[in-house]
């Protein structure tokens, strides 16, 4: 009876995962989603139209909070691929590029994706010290992150082919083409403001944007 | 006097004290939801998933669990083989003939001789 129980056990740890893994490819979604949301916010806030009826400061305080709730949602999805014993991955595999033994080009994309966001969220935090031009050059590579970062998910994903995550890529590349195509409009209407010369000018204008 | 630039303040300092506060709370809210969406999310897709075992990531291969007789079955000791019929069947073969040995090992209880007790009055 011992040995029934035991091989039905096996055969249930075949056909099962572990939960790690199972919250690795939830977490992966909502750091898709939320990506998404701090993306579009990015460049909503950008411009000096108004979004709505929400003042400015509410959505580049929106779009600040949730780049850092991204950044825990993946601090989770990368601690799961790691810790989760389907995949053999380290948390150097995570920081530096193609260097996984599991699908490394697919892996290795988003890391870059990770790279940038560290390198996006430490400059905007670093901002005031190392001025507007320097964050808005790092900022800039937000336009890389976040494709990075889908085709991460689309190369590697289990659930690529699930109609709900077709949904939620597609809902995720139609808001950012949107807000993109927004801006772009927005660009040709009101003229970008001239940054004059030195750090302070181009702080004051940040501010009365 | 220079005017403090952390962020909150930044975009705020040209709107009025009350639509200022309305916005922070605004803020606040949004963000709490946020969390709890990502949150939620989480757990519906972690539990959404779960019975799709074959969308595992390795889809052409199959998990095998070693359980050792002298080890309890832990994460490390799972171990990812090549689905081939012979292997599979080696594995279960293997895990079956363990247990079958450790139900006829021998208990750890000996029975104890009955201790004499000496002298008596």
């Amino acid at each position: 009876m011992t040995a029934t129980a035991l091989t039905s056990l096996v055969a249930a740890s075949t056909s099962a995962g572990s939960p790690l893994w199972y919250f690795n490819r939830a977490t992966g979604v909502v750091c898709l989603v939320l990506l998404t949301v701090v993306v579009v916010l990015g460049i909503l806030v950008r411009r000096s139209r108004p979004v709505g009826t929400a003042p400015r400061f509410v959505v580049a305080a929106v779009h600040r909070n949730a780049s850092l709730l991204t950044l825990v949602f993946l601090g989770i999805h990368i601690a799961t691929a790691v810790l989760d014993p389907y995949v053999t991955l380290n948390i150097t595999d995570a920081v530096m590029p193609f260097t996984a033994g599991y699908r490394p080009l697919w892996v290795g994309l988003g890391a870059v994706s990770l790279d940038l966001m560290l390198a996006i969220i430490a400059t905007s935090l670093l901002r005031e010290r190392i001025g507007v031009r320097a964050w808005r050059l790092v900022h800039w590579t937000t336009y890389a992150c976040w494709p990075l970062a889908l085709a991460h998910g689309l190369g590697t994903g289990s659930d690529v082919g699930a109609w709900w995550m077709i949904a939620i890529t597609a809902a995720c590349v139609f808001a950012v083409g949107l807000s993109v195509a927004w801006r772009i409009n927005a660009a040709r209407t009101v003229p970008e403001p001239i940054a004059i010369s030195g750090r302070s000018s181009a702080i004051r204008q940040d501010l009365l944007r | 006097m220079r005017r403090p630039n952390d962020g909150r303040t930044q975009h705020a300092h040209r709107v009025s004290a009350a639509r200022r506060d309305a916005g922070f709370r605004l803020t606040s809210v949004v963000t709490v939801g946020l969390a709890a969406v990502g949150g939620l999310g989480t757990g519906l897709i972690a539990g959404a998933v779960r019975p799709s075992a074959d969308a595992s990531p390795a889809s052409t291969t199959t998990s095998i669990r070693v359980v050792s007789p002298s080890t309890s079955a832990t994460p490390s000791a799972s171990r990812t083989a090549a689905s081939t019929p012979a292997s599979t069947k080696a594995a279960t073969k293997a895990a079956t003939k363990a247990a079958a040995t450790r139900a006829a090992a021998p208990t750890q209880a000996v029975a104890q001789p009955p201790v004499a007790t000496s002298g008596g009055s």
